[in-house]
C-alpha cells in the first residue's frame, strides 16, 4: 500500500506540474494588455451644480 | 495518543504552533488592510472591503502553498518535520480564512442587484466554453467545497473511522483544491491585476509546490528501487552490517511485496519493525527509540521495538519481522510476521553500548 500511495503521489504531481504550468501560462499570454487604472469621469454642468449646491 | 475521546488534544507544541500561526496571519492581514493602502498611487482609491478581500484572499493562497510545502521539505530534511506536526490545524485555519474571503466577495460584488448574492454568484457568469472569461468563482467555490470536506475530516475521530489509507487518499484532495486555487487566481486575479506582485507570487508558489514534490518523489523513488538481493531460499534479505546502524535510530530496507522495513538498534540489540506507523503511516524508520520505544517523526505515536505494540495503555500495533545475525551481516526475512508479535531482538557484540 505504501508504494501504491507513493506512486499516486508522483503521478499526481507529474500531472498537475504540465496542466498549471499551462493553465497559468495561457492565462498570463492572453491577458488584456495596458493600464487597468480607469481615468476619472470629468463631472457634467448638472451634477457640478448638485454638487455646488450640496456644499 | 490518547486513551479517550478529547476534541483537541492540546499540548504546548500544539499551543505555541497555533499561536505563532495565528500572530504571522495577524500580522499579513493587518499590513495588508491597514498599512498598503497607504501606499497607493491611484486617482480613485480601491475600497476597503475589496482590499480585506484581496487580504484575506492572497492570505489563503500563501498559506496552501505553505501547507503544501511542508510534506516534501520535511520529506527533503527532517529539520522541517516539526511544521508538520500541527500541519491540520493550518488547514483548519487556511478554511476558515477562505469563508472570510468568499463572505468580502459576496459582500460587494453580488451585494448590489435583487438576485440572493448566494445565487448570483453562480448564475451571473455562465461562459463554460470559453478560457477568458470563464466563470472563474465557480473554481474557487470547489476548492472550498474540498478544503471544507478536509477540514471537516481532518479530526482523528475520522482518521479511525476511515481508516489511515482511505483517509490519506481522501486528503490528497488538497492537491486538486491547490490546482482549482490556480484556475481560480489566473482566470481572475490575474486578469486585472494592475501590478506585478500577484503574477510573481503566483509563479513563485507553482514553481516551489511542483519543484519540491517532484524532488521529493525522485528521493522517494530512489529508496524504492535501492533493494538487496534474496538468498536462495527466497525469505531472507541481506540488510548490510548491523555497525553501520547509529544507536537509537534505524536502516530502513526496501522489501518486495511493495513495503519498507525499519531495522532499529537499541544498545547491543537490532529488531526488525514496519516503517508505517498505524496513525497516518508515517515513517517509523526516521525516528528514534525515545524512553525504549520507538517514536513516529510525525506525530509521536510510540511503539515497542521487540513487537510492535504501543505501551498500555494504548492499544495500536505494527508488523514485525524476523532478523538474523550471519557472519556480520544482518539478514531480514522479508514475510511479515502478524501486528503486535514479539520477536526475541537479535545481540549484536559489534555494536557497542552507546556507540
Amino acid at each position: 500500500m505504501q508504494r501504491a500511495y507513493r506512486k499516486a503521489h508522483r503521478t499526481i504531481w507529474f500531472i498537475l506540474a504540465l496542466v498549471l504550468v499551462f493553465t497559468l501560462g495561457l492565462a498570463l499570454m492572453l491577458r488584456p494588455t495596458g493600464t487597468h487604472e480607469q481615468p476619472p469621469v470629468p463631472l457634467d454642468d448638472t451634477a457640478k451644480s448638485v454638487l455646488e449646491g450640496s456644499k | 495518543m490518547s486513551v479517550k475521546y478529547v476534541p483537541v488534544i492540546w499540548n504546548r507544541t500544539k499551543l505555541v504552533y497555533d499561536v505563532v500561526v495565528l500572530a504571522i496571519v495577524g500580522a499579513y492581514l493587518g499590513i495588508y488592510i491597514y498599512l498598503a493602502p497607504t501606499f497607493q498611487t491611484v486617482t480613485r482609491p480601491i475600497d476597503w472591503d475589496i482590499y480585506k478581500a484581496q487580504a484575506f484572499g492572497t492570505c489563503v493562497f500563501f498559506l496552501l502553498t505553505f501547507i503544501l510545502s511542508i510534506g516534501p521539505l520535511a520529506r527533503l530534511d527532517k529539520r522541517f518535520l516539526p511544521l508538520l506536526y500541527n500541519r491540520r490545524h493550518l488547514g483548519v485555519i487556511t478554511c476558515v480564512l477562505a469563508y472570510f474571503h468568499v463572505d468580502y466577495i459576496l459582500g460587494w460584488y453580488n451585494a448590489f442587484s435583487p438576485i440572493n448574492r448566494y445565487v448570483s454568484v453562480f448564475i451571473v457568469n455562465t461562459s463554460f466554453d470559453r478560457f477568458l472569461g470563464f466563470p472563474f468563482e465557480i473554481l474557487g467555490i470547489l476548492a472550498l467545497l474540498i478544503m471544507t470536506i478536509l477540514a471537516v475530516t481532518s479530526h482523528d475521530f475520522w482518521l479511525h473511522f476511515l481508516k489511515p489509507t482511505l483517509w490519506k487518499f481522501l486528503h490528497m484532495g488538497i492537491y486538486l483544491a491547490y490546482a482549482l486555487i490556480i484556475g481560480h487566481v489566473a482566470l481572475g486575479a490575474l486578469q486585472s491585476a494592475a501590478g506585478p506582485f500577484m503574477t510573481a507570487a503566483t509563479g513563485v508558489s507553482l514553481t516551489l509546490v511542483i519543484t519540491l514534490h517532484l524532488l521529493a518523489a525522485r528521493k522517494e523513488h530512489l529508496i524504492d528501487s535501492l533493494k538487496s538481493t534474496l538468498d536462495d531460499s527466497g525469505d531472507w534479505m541481506d540488510a548490510g552490517s548491523p555497525e553501520d546502524i547509529p544507536d537509537k535510530r534505524a536502516r530502513i530496507i526496501s522489501i518486495e511485496d511493495d513495503e519498507r522495513v525499519a531495522i532499529f538498534r537499541n544498545g547491543t540489540k537490532l529488531s526488525a519493525i514496519s516503517n508505517v506507523c498505524a496513525h497516518q503511516n508515517g515513517p517509523l524508520g526516521e525516528g528514534k527509540i525515545v524512553y525504549g520505544c520507538v517514536t513516529c517523526p510525525w506525530h509521536g505515536y510510540q511503539y515497542r521495538v521487540e513487537d510492535g505494540r504501543s505501551p498500555p495503555p494504548f492499544t495500536e500495533k505494527i508488523s514485525t519481522y524476523r532478523i538474523k545475525l550471519e557472519s556480520g551481516r544482518l539478514w531480514l526475512n522479508v514475510k511479515a510476521l502478524p501486528p503486535g508479535t514479539y520477536v526475541e531482538p537479535v545481540v549484536s557484540p559489534m555494536t557497542g553500548e552507546g556507540s
